[in-house]
């Protein structure tokens, strides 16, 4: 996979998290779902891509 | 049955993340630009004792388009400013962009040179914290499986949590030595067998001492790796060598700053210490100027961290000075690397007739003459003619005490040779200087200010 790709296929995957997190499950799953929101974000800064600052407070990949 | 957390080409892999490690240069400072223009509207924005600043300066985010815009126009940060911002409302005052809800961990320096200063960490930057330790881990060789062993009372000190949450971020396991006696660690490490030890250089040869005085030797225990920070010694030669010695293990240093990050972790051919290039940039000065050096040449480092959002640190002066180094390294890695680590502060510098004296060129000195402990104490004072120096010492304990007048002389004929200065030797009988769990305090200002 390239790295472009890969970057595609992560930003993808914070969408869905965002769309499964705008009627919280449970305040358990809410969590789940925003740390693993975090991990992909962590996983695009080492990309070396430009994402929002901190994504406790952006989920889905919202700028700044 | 074999067990990892990690796939078995990950394993092998040289790097924690090659990709940024191995980045060329051009494409470092690109990412340099963008991070560093995300974290001024950042700052602007969220902070207002940046938009202070700026405006003050007569500059937006906006304005700077370039690394040398960075470098020329945004003003510099000390700490008092920060600790003064903070003062209106504490904890974070104008100081901080985020609130409770979003800020997990507060720490404080240490105060030693004045008001604490409050220190926030957000739980996405504990992982970003934590990573700049991973780097360094990884790259001598650290992996899941190997142990770490804390000798640490998880207080408001922020470098060793950094530590444990790299740890945590390696996938390895942590053994917490929290809470007992040093004698009661040696006996933990022989008992519970960890692979790495974390502490400060100094306490790692307390704890070395304290093995000597039970009759234990440590250099065959399961500890392989002895990893520092909290102050200058895993890069000072004779200091890192009494340490491999007493140890019997490689011994590597991060640079870190507790309300930045742990900025710079060890290179593997142990020359220094390697600038986490994606998560921080740096801008090495002359400290009377302000205008930058040129590469290979000591300057202070201005550190900017892109992880430290809850509190930003933009343009920081760290007084402390480097040898920064800008090219591929014989690791591999395409980050500055701090040549020798951090070579002494700017608050710390003595002028004897004429003579720059950095104390960690007096401790790299003293490593050298047979018959001393690596405990030690450089006093300054003041005079009309300029500052005079003085260092007391520890004799080893098999030097008779009728030696320790040729030690002395000896010590002082060295420093002379070596440093070009008159340095006044005082030995101690072993055991008479302090010891320190964390940071040591080793100079003494008595210097009028």
């Amino acid at each position: 996979m390239t790295r472009d790709t890969l970057v595609d296929e992560l930003t993808a995957l914070r969408r869905t998290l965002a769309l499964l997190n705008e009627d919280p499950w449970s305040p358990a799953v809410e969590r789940s779902l925003r740390l693993a929101d975090m991990y992909l974000h962590l996983a695009l800064w080492q990309l070396g891509e430009l994402e929002a600052i901190t994504p406790e407070l952006t989920q889905g990949g919202e700028t700044p | 049955m074999s067990q990892s957390i990690l796939s078995p080409k990950s394993l092998a892999s040289p790097y924690w993340n090659a990709y940024t490690e191995t980045m060329d240069r051009e494409q470092l400072d690109q990412l340099h630009l963008r991070r560093i223009q995300m974290l001024l509207r950042w700052a602007y924005e969220r902070v207002p004792f940046y938009r202070r600043l700026y405006d003050k300066a007569g500059i937006t985010p906006a304005d700077i388009r370039s690394l040398d815009d960075f470098d020329r126009h945004v003003p510099a940060v000390d700490k008092k400013d920060l600790v003064e911002a903070q003062q209106g409302s504490p904890p974070w005052g104008d100081a901080g962009a985020l609130t409770e809800d979003v800020n997990l961990f507060r720490f404080q320096t240490s105060g030693s040179t004045g008001v604490p200063l409050a220190i926030p960490v957000t739980y996405y930057s504990s992982h970003h914290y934590g990573e700049q330790w991973t780097y360094g881990f990884w790259a001598v060789g650290l992996r899941p499986h190997d142990t770490f062993y804390f000798p640490f009372n998880w207080g408001t000190f922020a470098g060793f949590w950094s530590a444990y949450w790299g740890v945590r971020r390696l996938g390895a396991t942590v053994h917490s030595g929290g809470g007992l006696s040093t004698e009661q660690r040696v006996k933990q490490i022989l008992e519970w067998k960890p692979t790495v030890l974390l502490a400060t250089p100094t306490y790692a040869l307390a704890m070395a001492e304290k093995a000597r005085d039970l009759g234990i030797d440590l250099a065959a225990s399961s500890i392989r790796v002895t990893y520092h920070a909290g102050e200058p010694g895993g890069n000072v030669p004779t200091t890192r060598r009494a340490i491999e010695e007493a140890w019997g293990a490689k011994t590597y240093e991060l640079y870190g700053i507790a309300e930045v990050g742990a900025i710079a972790p060890g290179c593997p051919l142990q020359t220094g210490v390697h600038l986490a290039e994606d998560q921080s940039y740096a801008s090495v000065v002359d400290p009377e100027t302000g205008r930058p050096v040129a590469d290979g040449e000591v300057g202070e480092n201005l550190i900017t961290s892109y992880i430290q959002f809850a509190q930003p640190t933009i343009k920081y002066r760290t007084h402390d000075l480097v040898r920064a180094v800008r090219r591929r390294c014989g690791c591999g890695r395409t980050w500055m690397l701090f040549e020798g680590g951090v070579l002494g502060r700017t608050d710390h510098m003595i002028i004897i007739k004429g003579t720059n004296v950095y104390p960690t060129a007096v401790e790299a000195l003293l490593g050298d003459i047979a018959g001393l402990t690596p405990h030690y104490e450089i006093h300054v004072t003041g005079e009309r003619t300029g500052d005079t120096l003085a260092v007391k010492v520890e004799a080893a304990p098999d030097v008779p005490a009728d030696r320790y007048g040729d030690l002395k002389r000896r010590a002082e004929q060295l420093l002379y040779e070596r440093a070009f200065v008159r340095i006044g030797v005082e030995v101690e009988p072993p055991g008479t200087l302090p010891r320190y769990e964390l940071k040591a305090k080793r100079f003494f200002d008595h210097r009028p200010h």
